[in-house]
């Protein structure tokens, strides 16, 4: 029996190394650069390397969906249609989405169902959102054509246009929501070089938690791009912890706010109780002066877009215009 | 004297009557899970006849029925199924060992173990999601380890097993908390891990889990005699010349098997292994072949209801899934408890 | 038959309770160990059966070794009643066949004879009235007899039993005394402690005295009598008497 017993044993073991070894088919979903290559051949056939790294083709789509809000509003810029967008489309900040496009589930958890559903021929979904990677295996094996974008800074943005204006063949609109943003970009950030560079610091706020954010969040990079010098990236550990010693030791210019979350208010709230109720608060330079500014979620949350140009307009307003 | 009892020689150590009805709650147990496959592929946000399931089944055509039903329902289905049939018959296993049919996988670390991989995975390799279910598994698999080798110097008893997966859990779950501080992407992540899901999933993310599910199972009802004398106690099980040692190693090895294939692919439910036996207990008292049997179908029919009923009841978003099986999981616990009390024997209605 | 405690020393980890333990038993007695509390009846017992491995000396019967006896054939051998029991809603039945485990092959089919053996050991123990019944149901004699219903079952031609009648009713333990006298008719070798002086006098074929691991006598109840080893281990006074051939006891 016990012989019999160990020949269990050994064979389970056996089983398992072998299919351990195999493992899953998935590919790894690590994010590649945004490098979207693309080619649009005389059949209208548009061929690109999406952000997870896979070789799209997509020729003229007639039922598209987004998954992002960010996303839908730039497929519309893009002159294309939207029949089906998650619920953060139609949040209260946003104004471009038109009514009415049905709804395949919220930002966080679109249903595959619903999409496979409703038959579309092309899918925008986000690299950078765990749950829409890991719909890929799933609408993948339903035969449905996936893109993942990621979109962090205006340039990824404009790759973006680029490739959705290529399939909408309407390269007149990455001219009006792109170039000339980028024109406009430009323009402002020459307006503001040979200015001292402010020190700034920029807190992203939730109804349970505030944090710094550096260089490389998307404000963050531009206010970079605007030259002023960020705090969290002189004291990385202001990113974990915003802690008021560290705050008065480096004494910001100004100190600007967005909110996350589904409450503004509480977000704001959160500020009032947990950071401003510090005595010290009132003490800094940026409180005194008047430069603690709570920031438009749709300028500087949400992706701006094709608005991008007035993003950096506004900054370079708070940081250099008139005193 | 001879009393009469035909049919499976098994039922010789019942009688005819509790036979019969041990039979009927285990059809009704295969049954109940025949209808949750059938429901939990036809009915979603959309709705799909059942002529147009096994038409699927036969022949993939294309279709967009066809297609969700491959590519959304049959897996969560069948993921579903497995979960809920392994962490069952993982519970009776633990609740043998243990000789306390309260006990559940979680308490011998399972449930941290995997945890704790499956987050130290998504804080060091942030995208890699196809590591997190080998990850969990290992976790689940190298903590009960650690527990038996703890254990192991008092002779792997009840009471210390207990302990020390108590300790053990504990350190782990700090070490989680740890994690997702210094990480805290990896908190966001690790959310819908703590609370199981099958959303999202695909036949490859399935193998080779439900190898190990299946072997499991297999090798549990193997064992099934060897369980019930294990329960009897550890010299009375001795006495009979079992090795106790050797049993008890195996049954551990088993039910974390099971559990942590399970919770690799479908994350921390909890309450599955606790109260899916406890629940067949109230009908099935014959012996553990039985039990494990009847576990592993209402295990998979309950975790398919539950999943179906997390993607029906506000389509089209989503209740996790670990939420709706403890909403519907304990209530109706708490109604057999208290029906129990009531009557001598608890047989169902 | 003859089983040989030779030399027999045990303890738990590196606490020793036996001292050089030594005895012989022959087939068919029924043997009472007696003692206070704490004297090592139950660690003797527990090595002597197999339970537990002795720290030196062995446990041999006919000459084998029973601590190297592969555990079904030593099953088979002996069979033991221990203290520790955790019934649960097992049924009587079901718990008589476990005692057919030592003879089951794979694949794990109780056989026609099985269950005669099972029915006929019900039949004996008294217990075929509630075979259906939960364990956890019955009575503390209800049950015991059940777990001596299996043991029956599991048919050994030796039998260790740890305290088979402290705590039962007075009904109870002059049944289950008869019974355990019934086994022995039927060939068995019975090995019992038992905290009631009375019943061990009474029943016993000889009697183990043991005193701080010690074992201080082995003999027939009349030779421990006159030697008045009782008095030795408890601080009493042992008194015979011949009309009624019972043994009673006075403090000292």
């Amino acid at each position: 029996m016990k012989k019999y017993l160990y020949m269990l044993a050994a064979g389970v073991l056996a089983v398992s190394m072998l299919s351990g070894c195999s493992a899953d088919n998935s590919k790894n979903n690590e994010q590649v650069a945004e490098e979207t290559t693309k080619t649009a051949s005389e059949t209208g056939d548009v061929t690109f390397t999406d952000a997870l790294g896979h070789s799209v083709t997509v020729n003229n789509p007639k039922t598209t969906i987004a998954c992002m809000g960010s996303f839908a509003e730039t497929w519309l810029l893009a002159g294309g249609e939207l029949a089906g967008v998650t619920d953060d489309a139609y949040d209260e900040n946003r104004t471009d989405i038109p009514d009415g496009i049905s709804s395949v589930g919220t930002l966080n958890s679109p249903s595959a169902e619903t999409i496979i559903s409703m038959n579309p021929d092309f899918v925008i979904l986000s690299a950078n959102t765990k749950e829409h990677v890991e719909l890929y295996d799933t609408l993948n094996s339903a035969g449905i054509n996936t893109a993942y974008f990621s979109v962090n800074t205006f340039e990824d943005y404009l790759n973006m246009l680029n490739v959705l204006t290529t399939i909408t063949g309407r390269e007149d609109l990455y001219e009006k929501n792109g170039v000339e943003v980028q024109n406009k970009i430009n323009e402002v950030i020459e307006s503001t070089k040979g200015k001292e560079s402010p020190k700034v610091l920029y807190i992203r706020a939730f109804s349970t938690g505030a944090k710094a954010k550096d260089s490389t969040s998307m404000t963050g990079k531009m206010l970079a791009d605007l030259g002023a010098t960020n705090i969290a990236d002189l004291q990385p550990s202001l990113l974990e912890d915003l802690s008021m010693e560290e705050i008065i030791k480096q004494d910001p210019d100004f100190i600007f706010v967005t909110t996350m979350g589904s409450s503004e208010e509480a977000a704001i709230e959160y500020l009032k109780t947990e950071v401003e109720s510090n005595p010290a608060w009132n003490e800094l330079s940026a409180v005194k002066n008047g430069r603690y500014i709570v920031l438009d979620k749709a300028l500087f949350h949400y992706k701006p877009n094709a608005r991008w140009g007035e993003s950096y307009e506004i900054l370079a307003n708070y940081l250099y215009g008139e005193e | 004297m001879r009393d009469g009892v035909k049919a499976m020689k098994y039922s010789q150590t019942i009688s005819t009557e509790k036979n019969k009805k041990e039979l009927i709650f285990i059809t009704i147990c295969i049954v109940a899970l025949i209808m949750s496959i059938l429901l939990g592929v036809c009915l979603g946000a959309t709705r799909i006849p059942v002529s147009d399931f096994f038409k699927a089944l036969i022949d993939n055509d294309g279709s967009t029925n066809s297609r969700i039903i491959y590519a959304v329902r049959l897996p969560r289905v069948v993921a579903s199924v497995l979960a809920g049939a392994a962490l069952a018959v993982s519970g009776v296993e633990i609740q043998s060992i243990l000789e306390n049919p309260l006990a559940a996988p979680s308490i011998i670390g399972i449930n941290s173990g995997a945890g704790f991989s499956a987050v130290l995975a998504m804080a060091l390799f942030p995208n890699k999601f196809s590591l997190i279910p080998t990850a969990a598994f290992i976790g689940a698999m190298v903590t009960v380890g650690t527990v038996y080798i703890i254990a192991r110097k008092n002779g792997a008893s009840k009471i210390t097993l207990v302990l020390a997966g108590i300790a053990v859990g504990n350190l782990l779950n700090a070490g989680i908390n740890t994690i997702t501080t210094f990480f805290p992407d990896a908190l966001t992540a690790s959310n819908s891990f703590k609370v199981g899901s099958v959303a999202g999933i695909t036949f490859g993310k399935l193998t080779p889990a439900w190898i190990y599910i299946v072997v499991g199972i297999a090798l549990a009802f193997v064992f099934s005699n060897e369980l019930d004398i294990l329960a009897l106690g550890d010299k009375t099980a001795k006495s009979l010349g079992m090795n106790v040692k050797l049993i008890r190693f195996i049954m551990l090895i088993t039910a974390a098997m099971l559990a942590g294939a399970a919770v690799s692919f479908s994350g921390l439910l909890s309450f599955v292994g606790l109260i899916v036996p406890h629940i067949v207990r109230f009908f099935v008292k014959s012996g553990s072949r039985r039990l494990i049997t009847a576990s592993a179908f209402l295990g998979g029919a309950f975790v398919t209801f539950c999943d179906l009923l997390s993607r029906l009841l506000f389509a089209p978003y989503e209740i996790q899934l670990g939420i709706v099986i403890s909403y519907i999981g304990v209530p109706f616990f708490i109604y057999l408890i208290m029906k129990k009390k009531g009557g001598r024997h608890g047989d169902k209605a | 038959m003859v089983i040989r405690l030779e030399n027999l020393c045990g303890g738990y980890g590196r606490k020793q309770v036996l001292f050089d333990i030594n005895a012989e038993i022959k087939t068919g007695e029924i043997i009472s160990i007696v003692g206070a509390n704490g004297c090592g009846k139950s660690t003797l017992l527990e090595i002597a059966s197999g339970l537990m491995k002795p720290m030196s000396g062995r446990v041999t019967v006919d000459g084998e070794d029973v601590h190297s006896m592969e555990g079904k054939k030593r099953a088979k051998l002996i069979s033991v009643l221990s203290q520790q029991k955790s019934p649960g809603v097992l049924t009587v039945r079901a718990l008589v066949y476990h005692g057919r485990f030592p003879y089951l092959g794979y694949p794990r089919r109780y056989t026609d004879e099985d269950r005669q053996i099972v029915e006929e050991a019900m039949q004996t123990a008294g217990v075929s009235e509630f075979a259906d019944e939960s364990l956890s149901e019955l009575s503390g004699g209800q049950q015991q007899k059940a777990y001596i219903a299996m043991l029956i079952a599991q048919n050994t031609k030796i039998v260790y039993m740890d305290e088979p009648v402290t705590f039962l009713d007075i009904n109870y333990q002059l049944e289950l005394m008869n019974l355990i006298k019934r086994m022995q008719k039927s060939g068995k070798t019975v090995i019992m402690i038992i905290h009631d002086l009375n019943l061990a006098m009474t029943y016993s074929d000889r009697i183990m005295a043991m005193k701080d691991g010690r074992l201080i006598s082995m003999g027939t109840p009349k030779e421990i009598y006159e030697k008045g080893v009782l008095g030795e281990l408890f601080g009493i006074e042992t008194h015979y008497s011949e009309k009624e051939n019972q043994y009673f006891f006075k403090k000292l």
